[in-house]
């Protein structure tokens, strides 16, 4: 059911997508002069030396939809690819009691560094990837520095949490105004305590510290 | 396919096969969701009426406490509870998670599932660590309850301070939970930290101390300190009984009788 339930908001995403991105950008659209404008490059001189830059630098190279993988039901964030291996992604969880059917609202701010483990794609479309989480969860009796009422050292901070995970994802690149690909991914994280206990104790195994997400990525030009 | 890319396919689908129950987790702080199960003390404690018998009789129960992640302890110990007979309940002194996260509870409930004596269980300071007490509440059913057994009375009372930023327990609801007529036996207080211990203000001590012996309550148990003590203290009259962790590898016997109560260690 939970699985429907996402599939169904992916697709109605994609959807959403596609209509938005079928605009063209001379004539119809109210704002295609605009975005004309803010695609076109710049020139600067500097030192006598003449400069183009993209006037849209800043703007992310891509954007994920995620469900699941211990950072709320749903997530959206958005990064850069850094260097040829590493690309780091910034993003936003929200668990409720609609998405997820929590009791409490969680909201989870992620940074997902991902590396690339090979040089060209399996298959021509995968990449298979492995990386570090950083989780910074926010809900009740979550604290980095211990409140003020508590004895010295009585908690470890339970607010920031790192997950080293693994997984991949198939790159398809389309034909799009705005898109240069779409990636379809999975990942396996296993959060920092469940590792811990999977280490310190043999009735935790390895098999039991793994959480998975699935995703989408959105590549822009 | 390569060896890597064979490596890789085949841990990938181990992995979806193996944990397709627990793979999806939304976050480590969830309640409500999952595969939990609900009002597990309320379940134990409706059982009882069919076995509890309305005039005093002895029996034995088996206390334990503090299991927090010492998985590998703590499942030994309810192997060696399923050893004992003669016992009639488990009572659990609570910190049954270290951080109050979402699989803690999961593991436990594993672990405890195979025990084959009915089990009630009070809620410790780390169970209350995010949202776990949301979580223990979905899962035990209400933090504060009593129940009689052969005529004795049993009070769970949630006694945790700093984790609920620093709110008073409620004596009033313990004071009235105590009170018992003459007809019962012998009255039990459960509550995870005992009344000396660092979040309790000499304040609240003083007043846990005072409804103790004003409700003439027989014996009072505790979990918390990880260390076991059985005896008296200078500050009240009611002796005290505080259960080890799970490392401690032991089971307290309590042995109920007319008069009497007796306090034995069984190491396992």
């Amino acid at each position: 059911m939970r699985l429907i339930r996402f599939i169904i908001l992916i697709l109605i995403f994609i959807w959403t997508d596609s209509v938005n991105a079928q605009f063209h950008s001379k004539g119809t659209h109210p704002r295609a002069d605009f975005i004309d404008r803010i695609y076109r490059p710049r020139y600067t001189v500097i030192s006598g030396d003449t400069v183009s830059y993209r006037p849209r630098w800043f703007f992310p190279e891509h954007a994920k939809i995620q469900y699941a993988g211990s950072v709320g039901y749903i997530s959206i964030g958005a990064g850069y690819r850094l260097w040829e291996k590493y690309e780091a992604t910034l993003s936003y969880g929200l668990l409720n009691d609609v998405l997820g059917g929590s009791d409490v609202t969680v909201h989870t701010i992620s940074l997902k560094n991902s590396f690339f483990l090979t040089q060209k794609p399996w298959f021509d479309h995968f990449w298979p990837k492995a990386g570090l989480l950083i989780n910074w969860g926010n809900t009740n009796n979550t604290f980095r520095r211990l409140p003020p009422h508590y004895p010295e050292s009585y908690y470890f901070q339970n607010k920031v949490h790192v997950a080293p995970f693994w997984g991949g994802e198939w790159h398809q690149p389309i034909k799009d105004k705005h898109l240069t690909g779409l990636g379809l991914y999975f990942e396996f994280s296993a959060l920092d305590a469940y590792l811990l206990e999977a280490i310190r104790t043999e009735y935790v195994t390895m098999m039991d510290v793994w959480s998975l997400a699935v995703g989408i990525t959105f590549y822009f030009h | 396919m390569s060896r890597n890319e064979t490596i890789f396919a085949l841990g990938t689908i181990i992995l979806f096969l193996a944990g397709c129950d627990n793979l999806i987790e939304y976050s480590p702080y969830q309640t409500g969701t999952g595969d939990l199960p609900q009002n597990l003390n309320p379940k134990v404690i409706a059982n009882f009426e069919n076995k509890s018998s309305e005039s005093f009789q002895p029996f034995r129960i088996a206390i334990i406490g503090d299991s927090h992640t010492y998985y590998d302890d703590f499942e030994d110990q309810i192997s060696a509870l399923n050893k004992i007979d003669s016992i009639d309940f488990v009572i659990h002194t609570g910190d049954i998670t270290l951080s109050g996260i979402h699989r803690e509870f999961v593991w436990f409930n594993e672990i405890t599932s195979s025990l084959r004596h009915p089990m009630a269980t009070i809620i410790g300071n780390h169970d209350f660590l995010s949202n776990g007490n949301l979580v223990f509440e979905n899962m035990f059913g209400p933090l504060n309850f009593t129940f009689d057994y052969n005529n004795c009375r049993f009070v769970f009372f949630d006694d945790i301070i700093l984790e609920k930023n620093m709110e008073d327990p409620d004596f009033e609801w313990l004071h009235s939970a105590l009170e018992a007529d003459e007809t019962i036996t012998h009255l039990f207080l459960i509550s995870h930290i005992p009344p000396w211990s660092d979040p309790f203000s000499i304040g609240n001590s003083f007043l846990f101390y005072r409804i103790l012996e004003d409700q003439k309550t027989t014996l009072s148990i505790h979990g918390h300190t990880h260390s076991f003590f059985y005896g008296n203290r200078a500050e009240c009259e009611v002796p005290f009984l505080v259960s080890g962790d799970a490392t401690d590898r032991e089971i307290i016997i309590l042995e109920v009788q007319q008069d009497t109560f007796l306090v034995d260690r069984q190491s396992f």
